[in-house]
């Protein structure tokens, strides 16, 4: 494997030895001279919000109608208690009988203000009930205001500062109903920015981040779009504005 | 842990390769009415999302060529940016691999699941798996894979390759596919495609639970961070990167970007591409394996960077754009030519225009001399193509060195001969042709020729079978109305004649 | 002005109606047409089926005629009715070797494909034409992809008398041609063409139009295989038409 290292490395470097010199030496009959790369501008735009600072009307407003068109649904809120009422009536609109949950300090506070009407999973539930469970609450590490997209972002809870992470991901992908609890001073206008506000906080980079944005889908039959393959079929966001 | 008298270093490989065989592919194709039905829709339909998906778009031109550079200056510094990603990864806890062939790779992964006792191994879908033949090394070494990409589980049933670099069953009807899958799982199957997909669903839920391993490609590898990101619609890939103890990723060495910044306009570009959608439903950043206080997550990551011919093609600037390629498709919906017969003509996992340039390229001209040919160089794909590739350039490229038998790469001479013989045949009409034109006297003589065998064949239309390149027109096209004159030979092209100032050459 | 018609190989031996219309036009709009009958081919076919050593004979001989004509002929620009053949002046650039290759580039900036060069550089749109009959235009893909010719057939197509242009939505779709590719793969090729004709047909035109003579080749061959009732017109052709508009022509 080692010799694969060097091989590939060694053949690498010639190559781009022997491309350099024919660029200096012309190509007598080749095809005409490929564009020259052009330099790499200036480094990625500053994100115009940043997650901590309170969002505006505005950044709330578009990330509602960007999940919209993405097919999922946002509920705004603006207490914990409303948060509570919206996921209550999720929860019932479905007829959901048993819930999964991380362990994240906001989606505790808020699943306790839930009235009930169903079984609350522990977080270290065994997956095989988890494959059972008709609905999984959990953090969004960041909302992406152009897309609609939410941040689960793994990690060691315990360990974080700054961003929410979350030591569970199951809990956002086995269920097939997913609401995410988003703080709106997590919001940030573009999903570059969510990139770069990943490592911001933190240095180093969560073992896993991914973006969603909207229920899970496929065209893989005649290109006819169906919501819902793997992961969950219904992606529900509840916009604390008040946080 | 290359085996002995596996291909010499630089070359490579590509699983089930028979691009040999396209010229008796593509008259199969053709007459497959269910197909071409098939083909029409689809990829009408996935242009008309691109297009759409664009127009939102102001600066396109300038994402695009941002795109371009974020990936031509990768390419020019891949030996560190490889080096840098591998410190990285290592330290994040990734074990890195490095397979210079196919085969390197495959038992690098058959260790790894030897070593674990893995039995079944989920797959998120990877156009390299395909490449290395995965699969089949996999079922030989006594591990069941299974794909769980939609399209790719049903090709997979039906014991097919992908045709399409996406949509993977996009030449297969609905109807086709529940009877597929009635007959696989062997019970009845709802009619339309929600149901089919519950079906799949619930069908690999139990395989993705049981699972040790899972396999994955990667969009995109960050050298700086040492992460690499998967993008996907469907979620399988989430479930196969965190589900079972250990995930494997394979990926081409070209996949690597400098930058974790780099992804933005990538990922901006390739959904749009892609599919049309603004963004694809999920983007995975995978940075290393879960720490020792999470619940969920692989406890191993293994990547395995890929030559396999690669880094042959940056010896010349043409052919290094080639490795640009995010695998987005858009050049195979917008191909008239993958339009008419779909990807497995191609006979390469590599099909529509990038696949004629990519597969010779990787796989050596012997072995698919015939697939730069499948272009009419109308340059549709380097149009749509969100990297700026020069398709067309590099088809014209490797048809040169078609023609020329390879002599100046090494390679070994083509060993198809029916296609050698077929380029025998058109060089001496070649050099009959530059002789003719060598003269304006000879032209004026074959032209008159040539407007005599069109009026002879338009009245006796049989004889055109023995009329050489005519015989291939006449397949369903009347043969040019002869004028009877030539432009020159009229009164108006003798009025403009310039007087000749110089005595011929 | 004086110009240097390069009418290529396809249309001097199969359309010479064509090429006399290209002249007419150009004569129409004030220009001095001169034609060096020693010129035959720019070397595309044989390019593009990747035998350079075929090509570079033919293109060479191509681009040191042309060159001659703009340097010492007094030829102001190269008019060519086709967009296919002015594309392969750029590659004979890279194609040809040191003097040869310069005059390539020299030929290749003199060099405008037929519409280009009236509305780009005469600035002529209106060229005083009259052509009764519904028509679609056909964009050929090196002169729309290579060329960037996109609006100038349109404009020039719109102000013809009585003529009324038609979008097709395949407009853009290759015809299929493709030189060595209309029989090397003749079904593919065919199956190509039948994507327009089936549109056009709906479409009900009487004409498609387009500045390639080898489309028209190809786009011909195909509706008269299929008994189709449409023609095909080369672009000059409706420019230099002075046909009597009755009826109420726009």
């Amino acid at each position: 494997m080692s010799d694969d290292r060097s091989t590939i490395l060694d053949s690498i470097r010639a190559s781009l030895a022997s491309a350099a010199s024919s660029r200096t030496a012309g190509r007598p009959h080749g095809p005409p001279p490929a564009i020259a790369a052009p330099p790499l501008t200036s480094e990625v735009t500053v994100p115009a919000v940043h997650p901590g600072e309170p969002a505006s009307i505005r950044a709330i407003t578009e990330f509602q109608a960007a999940l919209d068109r993405a097919q999922g649904v946002c509920h705004r809120v603006t207490s914990d208690a409303g948060a509570a009422d919206a996921l209550q009536a999720v929860i019932a609109d479905l007829g959901v009988r048993r819930v999964a949950r991380s362990d994240d300090q906001l989606v505790i506070e808020i699943l306790e203000r839930v009235i009930g009407g169903f079984e609350l999973l522990p977080p270290d539930v065994d997956r095989a009930l988890l494959l059972e469970c008709g609905l999984g609450v959990s953090r969004a590490t960041i909302g992406v205001v152009e897309y609609g997209t939410i941040v689960l972002s793994s990690g060691d809870a315990a360990g974080a500062e700054g961003l929410p992470t979350e030591r569970q991901r199951l809990v956002s992908l086995l269920p097939e109903t997913h609401v995410a609890i988003l703080a709106a001073t997590d919001l940030v206008d573009t999903w570059d920015a969510a990139l770069a506000a990943l490592r911001l906080d933190s240095r180093r980079l969560p073992p896993t981040a991914t973006f969603a944005t909207g229920p899970s889908r496929t065209a893989d039959i005649e290109l006819e779009l169906v919501l819902g393959v793997h992961g969950p079929k219904n992606q529900h966001v509840i916009l604390l504005e008040h946080r | 842990m290359t085996a002995p008298g596996s291909e010499s270093s630089g070359a490579g490989s590509i699983h089930h390769l028979h691009a040999n065989q396209f010229d008796d592919l593509v008259p199969r194709a053709l007459a497959n009415v269910e197909l071409r039905g098939a083909l029409a829709k689809a990829t009408n339909t996935i242009r008309n999302r691109r297009a759409i998906a664009l127009e939102g778009i102001d600066d396109l031109q300038e994402l695009r060529s941002r795109a371009k550079a974020i990936k031509t200056e990768a390419l020019a510094h891949l030996d560190e940016h490889l080096e840098t990603f591998e410190r990285h990864a290592t330290a994040n806890g990734i074990k890195v691999h490095w397979a210079a062939d196919a085969e390197t790779a495959r038992s690098i992964v058959l260790d790894i699941a030897r070593m674990n006792k893995v039995e079944l191994a989920v797959k998120a879908k990877s156009m390299v798996s395909e490449e290395i033949g995965l699969n089949d090394a996999l079922i030989d070494a006594g591990v069941v894979p299974v794909e769980t990409d939609l399209g790719e589980w049903i090709v997979q049933l039906a014991e097919e390759p992908p045709s399409h670099i996406l949509a993977p069953a996009i030449h297969k009807r609905r109807r086709e596919i529940r009877d597929l899958l009635a007959r696989v799982l062997d019970r009845p199957m709802p009619d339309d495609a929600a149901g089919l997909t519950e079906v799949a669903r619930n069908e690999l839920r139990e395989r993705f639970a049981q699972a040790d391993l899972g396999i994955s490609g990667a969009n995109f590898l960050v050298a700086e961070t040492g992460s690499f990101l998967l993008i996907e619609n469907e979620g399988n890939i989430r479930l196969t990167t965190s589900l079972p103890r250990i995930h494997v990723a394979v990926a081409g060495i070209e996949k690597i970007v400098a930058r974790l910044e780099d992804l933005g306009p990538l990922v901006r570009i390739i959904t749009r591409s892609a599919t049309g959608q603004p963004i694809s439903c999920y983007q995975t950043l995978v940075t290393g394996p879960k720490t020792s206080l999470e619940d969920d997550g692989p406890e191993e990551i293994h990547l395995i960077l890929l030559d396999n011919g690669r880094s042959k093609l940056l010896e010349d600037d043409l052919t290094a754009e080639t490795l640009r390629c995010i695998r987005c498709s858009a050049c195979l919906n917008v191909c008239p030519v993958y339009r008419q017969i779909g990807g497995h003509a191609y006979g390469s996992v590599y099909p529509g225009p990038i696949g004629a340039i990519f597969t010779p390229l990787i796989a050596g001209m012997h072995a698919a001399s015939q697939l730069p040919g499948a272009s009419s160089l109308c340059g549709a794909c380097r149009e749509v193509c969100p990297v700026d590739i020069d398709i067309p350039g590099v088809l014209l490229h490797l048809r040169h060195r078609a023609a020329e038998g390879d002599r100046s790469t090494g390679d070994r001479p083509m060993s198809d001969p029916r296609t050698m013989e077929k380029n025998r045949a058109m060089r001496r009409g070649f050099r009959l042709w530059r002789w003719a034109m060598g003269s304006s006297r000879r032209f004026q003589m074959f032209g008159a020729i040539g407007r005599l065998l069109a009026t002879v064949v338009s009245r006796v239309p049989s004889l055109a079978r023995h009329a050489g390149p005519l015989a291939g027109w006449t397949d369903g096209r009347a043969v040019p109305r002869s004028p009877g004159r030539s432009f020159r030979s009229g009164a108006v092209a003798r009025r403009l004649r310039l007087e000749e100032q110089n005595p011929r050459r | 002005m004086r110009i240097a018609l390069f009418v290529t190989c396809l249309m001097d031996q199969f359309r010479p109606d064509a090429a006399e219309a290209t002249v007419s036009v150009l004569e129409h709009c004030g220009c001095e047409v001169v034609f060096d009958p020693r010129q035959t081919c720019c070397g595309q076919p044989a390019f593009n089926a990747g035998l350079h050593q075929e090509a570079i004979p033919v293109c060479r001989g191509a681009v040191r005629l042309l060159d001659e004509q703009i340097t010492r002929g007094g030829c102001d620009a190269i008019v060519t009715p086709s967009g296919s053949c002015a594309a392969m002046f750029r590659h004979a650039i890279g194609l040809l070797d040191g003097e040869d290759a310069a005059a390539a580039k020299r030929v290749s900036e003199a060099t405008y494909e037929l519409s280009e060069f009236l509305v780009r550089r005469l600035q002529r749109i209106d060229v005083g034409a009259s052509w009764p009959g519904r028509v679609a235009w056909h964009d050929a893909c090196h002169g729309l992809r290579e060329l960037g010719i996109k609006r100038e057939p349109r404009q020039l197509l719109e102000a013809v008398d009585g003529l009324e242009l038609v979008e097709s939505a395949t407009c853009e779709r290759c015809c299929g041609f493709g030189g060595t590719f209309s029989v090397n793969l003749p079904g593919v090729s065919v199956g190509m063409a039948d994507d327009k004709i089936d549109e056009l047909e709906t479409l009900g035109v009487d004409a498609i139009v387009s500045g390639d003579a080898s489309c028209l080749m190809q786009l011909e061959g195909r509706l008269e295989a299929r008994g189709s009732r449409i023609r095909g017109v080369h672009l000059a052709e409706i420019l230099a038409a002075r046909e009597s508009v009755t009826g109420n022509g726009s």
